[in-house]
């Protein structure tokens, strides 16, 4: 009678001992599978949220004549792991006038007057993404947005359409402030409005009142503050993929020639990754732990169970030494039998971790976020199952090879 | 020739305190031997040298001419000894058929029927079988061996009278009949008579006490 056959007939017969040890595999390892899929689902939700805080940083070069030039950023956003969702902006203010040199209207009955018929004119690649639409509350009611390719466009205040009489398609005329004086003539091709009104109001200058803003592209801030025709621009907001790569993607970028870094100002804007960091590591670190315990517990537990069990058929290996079968014969035939068991309970955990799983999910995790959704990654139960065995292997060697060490006849004498 | 020449045969648990020395004897085929002494005499440590279970401090154990150390223990174990134990020692979790099985390729069938065991008897779980019936088995099992040695100690001890009677029996048949050599180590002088030869252990010294 071989080793298999011995193995086979030692699980089938002992039954209570089979399925005993098969219950303790299978909990141990869908506990273990069970904290891996929450860790797995954890990092990738962690990641996820991470992605979709749009975090990321503005570059303010303070002065557009030192500003970012279309070649510089093109580098940045060459770098790996920003995002081509980018804006850029300039700020300005200029006077408006009609085509016929006449001062427009704007709103002067609040604020603080410095220039009179005078607003300011945020420059954007893209209007749509600038923070006054996007989190300040401003709304395009007609026309369309300001995109990279128009060139000396605005978007005005229906409030300050309707003081001047203007519509989509008429013309005005930007001009400088201060020093040299420049005019640039922009056509309207989109009207605004502000759906929250600004808390400031009283205290800012007129030129900063909502009603008297102008949006602008790069080009026209240029020619306005240089009479250059290019696009430089003082402000870009840069958005990463993952906020933990920030801070190497902003030394990174100080490595791009051509720009005084030290007169830049850099500021990062990762706030939300910063009060979500917690909550999102608070998790990670229980389930860490939960998996170094589990794993602690089940190796002990594993390798005390299969001691004692080899200690109980010390008689058994020495009735099999003395009727000359060879030691590596009856480990192989232990080693065997714990296969026999272990495999079948490492496979059917897949099927409870997945049960397990969705149990936590539900009544557990969902307690304390809703952004994970957890699922039994295959190749985490492999994981398992593989380091698994190895121990079980491992353990199941040490207790035997101790026994088969003793002399047969002291083993009858024990 | 003896299939088993014990040459100057020393053991000792520590150094210093022999439990026997300097045995000379010869073994031979066809033949019951008995071995009497009180407890602790060293019958059983004999019986676990003769059978390869240890190794002797000083001396040799010669089987067919060859020593057995260098024959190697446990190939000396698998193909010239067979082991009868006073507490059977057979596989709880396996059949008298499958008991008889894990020493040989033999049918075990025929063997258990020689030793009196029905055929229900052989299907049934070895713990279910009376003292007797599983001191059958583990003869069965010697028997399946094929080895020309059969070493027993004391294999009637857990029996009654009229059991061991049927046990001895078969021992004599596995000597007389088949050709075995067969070691018995015993308490019992009734059981020694039945023997062609009869040692006795004491103070360290293997004396013949009745050659037939």
């Amino acid at each position: 009678m071989n080793f298999i056959k011995r193995a086979y007939l030692y699980t089938t017969r002992k039954k209570l001992k089979t399925i005993l040890l098969f219950s303790i595999i299978l909990i141990l390892s869908t506990l273990l599978v069970v904290c891996f899929s929450i860790n797995s689902s954890s990092n990738m939700a962690n990641a996820n949220v991470r992605k979709g805080l749009k975090c990321g940083f503005t570059v303010n070069a303070k002065t557009l004549k030192n500003g970012l030039n279309e070649n510089i950023i093109k580098q940045i956003l060459n770098i790996d792991g920003i995002t081509d969702d980018y804006t850029l902006r300039s700020y300005t203010i200029a006077e408006y006038r009609d085509l016929n040199n006449n001062k427009l209207k704007t709103k002067d009955d609040v604020g603080l007057k410095v220039y009179e018929h005078a607003g300011k004119v945020v420059c954007d690649n893209f209007s749509e993404k600038d923070t006054y639409f996007t989190e300040e509350g401003f709304k395009l009611i007609s026309g369309e947005a300001i995109t990279p390719e128009k060139k000396q466009v605005a978007l005005i205040h229906e409030e300050f359409a309707k003081n001047n009489n203007l519509n989509i398609g008429d013309y005005i005329v930007l001009n400088t402030v201060e020093g040299k004086e420049i005019s640039i003539k922009v056509q309207i091709i989109g009207i605004f409005t502000n759906t929250r009104k600004a808390d400031t109001e009283n205290y800012t200058d007129t030129t900063n009142l909502y009603q008297n803003t102008i949006f602008s592209d790069l080009s026209t801030a240029s020619k306005l503050n240089y009479e250059q025709d290019n696009e430089n621009c003082q402000y870009g907001d840069f958005i990463v993929e993952d906020p933990l790569e920030l801070d190497n993607i902003i030394s990174q970028m100080k490595n791009i020639e051509g720009v005084s870094w030290d007169s830049c100002v850099i500021t990062k804007s990762d706030s939300n990754y910063e009060n979500t960091k917690e909550s999102l590591e608070g998790l990670a670190k229980i389930v860490s732990t939960a998996i170094i315990v589990i794993f602690i517990i089940s190796i002990i537990l594993i390798i005390l169970i299969l001691n004692l069990w080899t200690k109980h058929r010390v008689y058994e290996i020495g009735v099999f030494l003395s009727i000359g079968i060879k030691k590596a014969d009856i480990i192989w035939q232990h080693i065997t039998e714990i296969f026999i068991v272990a495999i079948p309970a490492f496979i059917f955990s897949f099927v409870t971790s997945s049960i397990a799983t969705k149990i936590v999910e539900s009544k557990l995790i969902s307690s304390i976020t809703n952004s994970i959704e957890i699922s039994v990654n295959i190749c985490d139960w492999l994981l398992v199952s593989g380091i698994g065995l190895i121990i079980i292997l491992i353990a199941t060697v040490i207790s035997i090879y101790q026994i088969t060490k003793i002399k047969p006849r002291d083993i009858f004498t024990i | 020739m003896s299939i088993l020449e014990i040459k100057n045969l020393k053991y000792e648990y520590s150094r210093g305190n022999p439990v026997f020395k300097n045995i000379n004897v010869n073994l031979d085929e066809g033949k019951v031997y008995a071995i009497l002494g009180y407890s602790g005499s060293g019958k059983t440590t004999f019986l676990s040298l003769l059978g390869g279970l240890d190794t002797p401090t000083e001396g040799e154990i010669l089987f067919k001419g060859e020593n057995i150390a260098n024959y190697g223990l446990a190939k000396h174990r698998k193909d010239n000894v067979s082991f009868i134990f006073q507490s059977y020692n057979l596989i709880d979790y396996l059949t008298p058929m499958e008991n008889v099985s894990i020493a040989s390729k033999l049918p075990p069938k025929p063997i258990l029927e020689k030793v009196g065991l029905t055929n229900e008897e052989i299907k049934r779980n070895v713990l279910k079988l009376s003292g007797g019936q599983q001191q059958r088995v583990a003869i069965a099992r010697a028997l399946a061996s094929e080895a020309p040695i059969l070493l027993a100690d004391e294999p009637t001890g857990n029996l009654d009278e009229e059991t061991a009677e049927g046990i001895m029996s078969i021992l004599k048949d596995c000597s007389h009949k088949m050709n075995k050599c067969v070691v018995i180590v015993t308490h019992s002088k009734d059981l020694a008579k039945q023997t062609d030869v009869v040692f006795r252990l004491k103070k360290g010294e293997l004396q013949v006490e009745r050659n037939k």
